[in-house]
């Protein structure tokens, strides 16, 4: 019954879907925004095929093992998103050292291809991670198997085809220009469908767990899933122009148009790229060290204290601006008790590692975690150090700012993904262990390495450049003028884009050491999971 | 389960367990607890000191009255305090009183040059000698006689600007107005290339010169020398703003001109237009560009 | 404490309810009395909606995410205000659906551009950045002389943005493709109706240097033209608009 339930419910979104998509193709206006409509038509289309076809099946017999299946996708299109993402962001990268490489053409330039390199990082190599790892953890902390047999694929399908739009809609100039949300209201609609059902499966596995408790990690990933899903409506509120357009407006204007972007932007680091990659971590390196987790009190004061302040501190991000000084005291304030949960994190992660600091060094995976956390306890020093009102005076609108991202984004998010990655690929596959422990290092010392280059010369330029916008003679008057500023710039843009590159051609060699991983011999004894306890669906 | 003690921290679990993975109960250090209480007394110490918590209809504002705005309006007056002290001779003396003076240059020039870059540079090139469809500003060519005042003014109003005075520079549309026959045209162009020594057809310039002393001398003066008190440029002094070649003079005659100059007595000082001035009179003296 | 935690552990659903409450908490007290508090956004003498032509110049601006290096807010910081002008008030984005106040200064804030270069310089600069001034990094938008400004869309947004609160009168909405036609003096007959639905501090020209066509440049360089102008700053006083 509930299988049948489940499946025409499901059958129903997907049906919602394509009318959408048809009704996008046969009124739409403009090519990009017709070929979008005949990709979600043709793809919800697909599914719904599937699903009708599957409908008077008998039940299957449902095994009492862990849904993984859905996983491996979910790790192709992390790194398949991933490989992209970095490319396109060496390739923005190389855009601002040597111009000309924008090529002047209508979807080439930096403006247009900037967010796909954002999307495609953030939503695409860090969201699939999430889902994959999500799956797989809740799965395994709770000794119960996925709650449903389509709702993984349905948020998986729906998610990359959401990723998919927004990356593709870009170049074709189909934007909102709002930082990190930037895809179209049909594209934001199918997300909410995806993300709705994630929320569920998500909450109907725990309500089947065999263990009395609900993991630390699971905190994590399911706040990961909630504040997500509650930013993505506010932020997103819009009027769209019509069906035959992809255009829409913002419903807020101005100033709170701008404090509602913030309180997403920064909570999509907040929830997205710190909170789901927190959980992340409260699985992948106590399992792997083999350790229990430092303090079960500190994952409390971490968890709450990120939960509860993260949702104010977003107002940093508009220091001095037109917002009111009172929303930028109050931002920045929570800002600054932030770093203590923040670092509570660090700590619990760190010292987990304790008895078993020996395997940092024999173990690529583990080292890559444990530089990661400590990558996260630089981010968010950083984060709260510049979150003060007269420090934002040198870092904002400049590449200290972008330093600081792509220390968490590069050193944190990434490294902690490739980790977990190395650690959950042979588990799920079935393998001894990863194909090479050398590549494993290469990657390691790749990837450390243009981090550290990156990180440095943006932390170089963006101080220059602010020091140089606010640099006066003793006569009062200025003493560079702008476009000097973007002379300066030249010479660390260009050693940011060697740092990408040395990082992109890591994260390719662990493409093929993860290729070769999958590709290797299957081992039927090693299962280092106990099986499922909970039973299936009928 | 029972909490266990682990060996190594000397702590016990909690008793919990997933998949192998446990916790210790460890206490949270004190150190820890004591940053904590500090950063919400700091920012307990911020909420009191400045504008920090809403209500429904207004906010708490802080026993300091600060105010990002009153602060910034403070620290560009007292900016603009201090320049009027230290770029004083620019404040209290005309332009042609400026001119005369021998040793500002050395003092002024660089902090002027900022200006130019941030303002002028984008139209006339970083180093003033100007670009195709804007005019070099070193050669000692001025479509405005180029004395100090004049200068000046021409920064203060523009030309062809939205300023209510400004300077109104324009060539006509002699082909698309149909005031010139394709012919006349053609052998006026051959005839601005005799006079700017270029090479060209003569006997169409013969013809061309008839036509010029008909529809251009009330501008350009004899011999297309020029005339400053309307901004018809010189013709023969080889300073083109527009180029000079065959096709961008038959582009000028059949579209005329209009080259506009912003006006910059809305963005900038009197002080600073000065300074401008006095800048391009130094750039002139140069003599880069002839 | 322990305790409570352990309880809230054993049940998903309170889990989740709890997350949604202390999470929604920093969105209610610093969002929603942005709408009640009244200084937030400033009585600014001038300001207007967008008109048509405007309004199609910001929607490419939009759509070439030139927000990724421009921003358009001058900061209550000195060095700001000495290099840009007047620092920006909330009302001087209060028809802006959504913002572009941009979070990156590869290239200077635009927010005050209107008015500090002529068309002609914008249009040049646009189509080749790096060409005409030296050092540029920015990328060109040549593209934008040849594609005609598609204006069929313009009453279908006018009326969205009506709906998201924008004072736009139907009549307005009515005539949208006709001024922007007449904004660019296409259709020289309508500048005096256009003038008198939005104010006479609308620009009326060519904009591209093409008279005879209404190309997206024309647009861009409208939207940019007016950027900054619209506010009468002699009317406003520090004192009170202080906050
Ligand atoms: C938008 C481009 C632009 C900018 C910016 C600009 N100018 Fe000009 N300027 C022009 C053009 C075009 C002309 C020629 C007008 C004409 O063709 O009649 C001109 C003419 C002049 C002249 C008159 C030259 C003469 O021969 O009489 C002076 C002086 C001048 N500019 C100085 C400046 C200074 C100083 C600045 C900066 C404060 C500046 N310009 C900024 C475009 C610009
Ligand atoms: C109403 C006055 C007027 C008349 C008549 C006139 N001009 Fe001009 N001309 C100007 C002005 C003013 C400019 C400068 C326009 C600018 O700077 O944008 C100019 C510019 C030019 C230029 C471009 C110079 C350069 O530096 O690139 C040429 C060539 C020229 N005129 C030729 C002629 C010829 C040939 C005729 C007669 C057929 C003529 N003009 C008639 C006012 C006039
Ligand atoms: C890769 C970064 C980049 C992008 C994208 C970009 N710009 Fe720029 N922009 C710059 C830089 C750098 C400058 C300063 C040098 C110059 O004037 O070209 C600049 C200058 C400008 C100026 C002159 C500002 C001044 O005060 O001198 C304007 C106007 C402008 N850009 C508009 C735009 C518009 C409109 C777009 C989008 C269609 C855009 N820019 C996209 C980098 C960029
Ligand atoms: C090969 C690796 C990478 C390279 C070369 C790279 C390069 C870039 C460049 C050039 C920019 C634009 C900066 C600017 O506007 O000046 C950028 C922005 C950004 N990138 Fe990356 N990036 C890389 C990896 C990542 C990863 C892994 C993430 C996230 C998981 C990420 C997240 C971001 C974000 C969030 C921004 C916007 C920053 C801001 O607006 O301040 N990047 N990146
Ligand atoms: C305590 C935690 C943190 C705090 C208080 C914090 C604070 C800040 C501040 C003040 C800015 C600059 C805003 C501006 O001036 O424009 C910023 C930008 C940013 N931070 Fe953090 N940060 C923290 C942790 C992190 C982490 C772990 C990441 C992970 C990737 C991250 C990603 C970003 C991104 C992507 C931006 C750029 C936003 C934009 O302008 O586009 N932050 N953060
Ligand atoms: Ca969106
Ligand atoms: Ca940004
Ligand atoms: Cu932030």
């Amino acid at each position: 019954m509930i299988r049948q339930f489940e499946l025409v419910l499901s059958l129903l979104v997907t049906l919602i879907v394509m009318v959408l998509g048809i009704a996008i193709l046969g009124f739409g206006r403009g090519t990009g925004y017709i070929l979008h409509g005949w990709v979600i038509a043709g793809f919800s289309a697909w599914g719904a095929m599937y699903l009708v076809n599957h409908l008077s099946d008998p039940a299957p017999v449902i095994p009492l093992e862990y849904k993984d299946n859905v996983i491996k996708w979910g790790v192709l299109a992390c790194f398949v998103w991933g490989v992209i993402g970095f490319t396109v962001g060496d390739i923005i990268a190389w855009q601002l050292a040597v111009p000309a490489l924008n090529g002047d053409m209508w979807w080439s330039n930096f403006g247009r291809i900037r967010p796909v390199h954002t999307t495609a990082v953030i939503f695409g190599f860090g969201g699939n991670a999430l889902i994959a790892t999500s799956f797989y953890v809740v799965q395994r902390t709770s000794r119960a198997r996925l709650a449903s047999e389509t709702a993984p694929w349905l948020v998986f399908a729906g998610y990359n085809l959401f990723v998919f739009l927004a990356v593709t809609g870009y170049p074709m100039g189909i934007t909102q220009s709002k930082e990190y949300a930037e895809p179209e209201w049909y594209a934001d609609l199918i997300l909410l469908f995806t993300w709705v059902t994630y929320l569920w499966l998500y909450m109907a596995t725990l309500a089947r767990r065999a263990e009395p408790h609900i993991y630390v990690a699971n905190w994590y990933y399911l706040g990961f899933i909630v504040v997500i899903a509650m930013l993505h409506v506010v932020n997103n509120l819009a009027v769209p122009v019509s069906i035959a357009y992809p255009k829409s407006y913002p419903l807020f204007a101005g100033v709170q148009d701008a404090m509602t972007q913030w309180w997403y932007g920064h909570n999509a680091v907040g929830f997205l790229l710190t909170a789901g990659f927190l959980g992340m971590m409260y699985y992948f390196l106590p399992k792997a060290a083999g350790r229990p987790i430092y303090s079960y009190r500190m994952s409390i004061l971490g968890f709450w204290g990120i939960t509860f302040l993260y949702l104010w501190a977003g107002s940093h991000h508009l220091h001095y601006t037109a917002l009111p000084d009172w929303v930028q005291y109050l931002g920045m304030t929570m800002s600054i008790i932030l770093l203590v949960p923040s670092w509570g994190s660090v700590f619990n992660g760190l010292l987990t590692l304790n008895g078993a600091w020996d395997k940092v060094r024999t173990d690529p995976a583990i080292r890559f975690m444990m530089v990661a956390v400590l990558f996260y306890g630089v981010a968010t020093f950083e984060g709260s150090f510049l979150a003060i009102r007269p420090v934002n005076t040198l870092s904002h609108y400049t590449d200290w700012t972008v330093g600081h991202v792509h220390a968490g984004a590069l050193g944190w998010v990434a490294f902690i993904t490739f980790g977990a990655m190395y650690k959950m690929v042979p588990w799920i596959w079935k393998r001894e262990g990863t194909y090479s422990l050398r590549l494993e290092a290469w990657h390691f010392w790749l990837a450390l390495s243009g981090t550290l280059i990156y990180v440095g010369a943006m932390w170089n330029s963006g101080i220059t450049q602010s020091l140089m916008w606010q640099t006066y003679e003793p006569s009062g008057a200025f003493t560079y003028a702008f476009i000097d500023t973007v002379d300066a710039m030249r010479p660390y843009y260009t050693a940011r884009a060697i740092g990408g590159f040395l990082y992109l051609l890591g994260a390719l060699i662990g493409a093929y050491n993860i290729y070769m991983t999958v590709n290797g011999p299957r081992v039927e004894a090693k299962d280092t999971d106990a099986r499922p306890l909970a039973q299936p669906a009928e | 389960m029972k909490p266990e003690l682990d060996e190594t921290s000397g702590q016990h679990t909690t008793g919990h367990e997933w998949n192998g993975i446990k916790e210790l109960n460890t206490p949270m250090p004190k150190a820890f607890s004591i940053w904590l209480w500090l950063s919400i007394a700091v920012a307990v110490l911020l909420w009191l000191l400045y504008p920090a918590w809403p209500y429904v209809t207004h906010y708490t504002g802080g026993i300091l009255g600060y105010s990002s705005r009153i602060a910034v309006t403070e620290q560009v007056e007292a900016g603009r305090a201090q320049r009027a002290e230290t770029f004083a001779p620019f404040e209290t003396m005309d332009v042609a009183e400026l001119a005369e003076m021998p040793n500002l240059r050395e003092t002024y020039e660089p902090a002027i040059s900022v200006l130019f870059r941030d303002n002028c540079a984008a139209c006339h090139g970083r180093d003033a000698v100007g670009q195709i469809n804007f005019p070099n500003l070193t050669d000692d060519h001025w479509l405005w006689s180029g004395t100090p005042e004049e200068i000046e003014y021409t920064l203060q109003v523009g030309i062809n600007s939205s300023h209510d005075d400004t300077r109104y520079a324009e060539m006509p549309a002699f082909g698309l107005n149909e005031m010139l026959e394709q012919p006349e045209i053609k052998d006026v162009i051959e005839y601005v290339l005799q006079i700017s020594g270029q090479e060209h057809d003569a006997a169409k310039a013969q013809a061309g010169e008839t036509v010029f002393v008909d529809n251009c001398e009330s501008c350009h003066n004899e011999g297309g020398i020029g005339e400053l008190e309307n901004g018809a440029p010189s013709l023969i002094d080889g300073a083109w703003i527009y180029g000079g070649t065959r096709e961008s003079l038959a582009e000028t005659l059949k579209y005329g001109r209009a080259g506009v100059m912003p006006h910059w007595s809305d963005r900038l000082s009197a002080s600073e237009i000065r300074q401008l001035t006095l800048y391009l009179l130094w750039a002139g003296q140069d003599g880069n560009g002839d | 404490m322990d305790g409570k935690h352990a309880k809230l552990e054993r049940n998903g659903i309170a889990f989740a309810m709890m997350i949604l409450f202390v999470a929604s908490l920093g969105g209610i007290f610093e969002i929603a009395p942005l709408f009640t508090i009244e200084n937030t956004v400033e009585e600014a003498p001038g300001m207007r909606p967008y008109s048509p032509l405007e309004l199609a110049g910001r929607d490419i601006y939009v759509r070439e995410g030139c927000y990724a290096c421009h921003s358009q807010m001058i900061r209550t910081l000195k060095s700001d205000v000495d290099r840009y002008g007047h620092y920006s008030l909330a009302a001087e984005s209060m028809y802006d659906h959504p913002h572009q106040w941009g979070s990156k200064r590869t290239g200077p804030d635009l927010a005050r551009i209107g008015q500090k270069y002529s068309d002609a310089w914008h249009v040049a600069h646009l189509k080749a950045p790096r060409e005409f001034v030296q050092g540029s990094v920015m990328p060109g938008y040549p593209f934008l002389s040849e594609t005609p400004l598609d204006t069929k869309p313009l009453p279908a947004s006018l009326r969205a943005l009506q709906r998201a609160g924008v004072p736009y009168t139907d009549a307005q909405i009515e005539a949208a493709v006709r001024d922007a036609a007449a904004q660019a003096d296409v259709d020289v007959d309508f500048e005096d109706e256009l003038r008198e639905s939005y104010g006479e501090n609308v620009q009326v020209r060519d904009f591209d240097g093409q008279p005879d066509r209404l190309t997206e440049m024309d647009a861009l360089v409208a939207y940019l033209q007016m950027l900054g102008t619209l506010v009468d700053f002699d009317q406003i006083k520090t004192e009170e608009i202080a906050r």
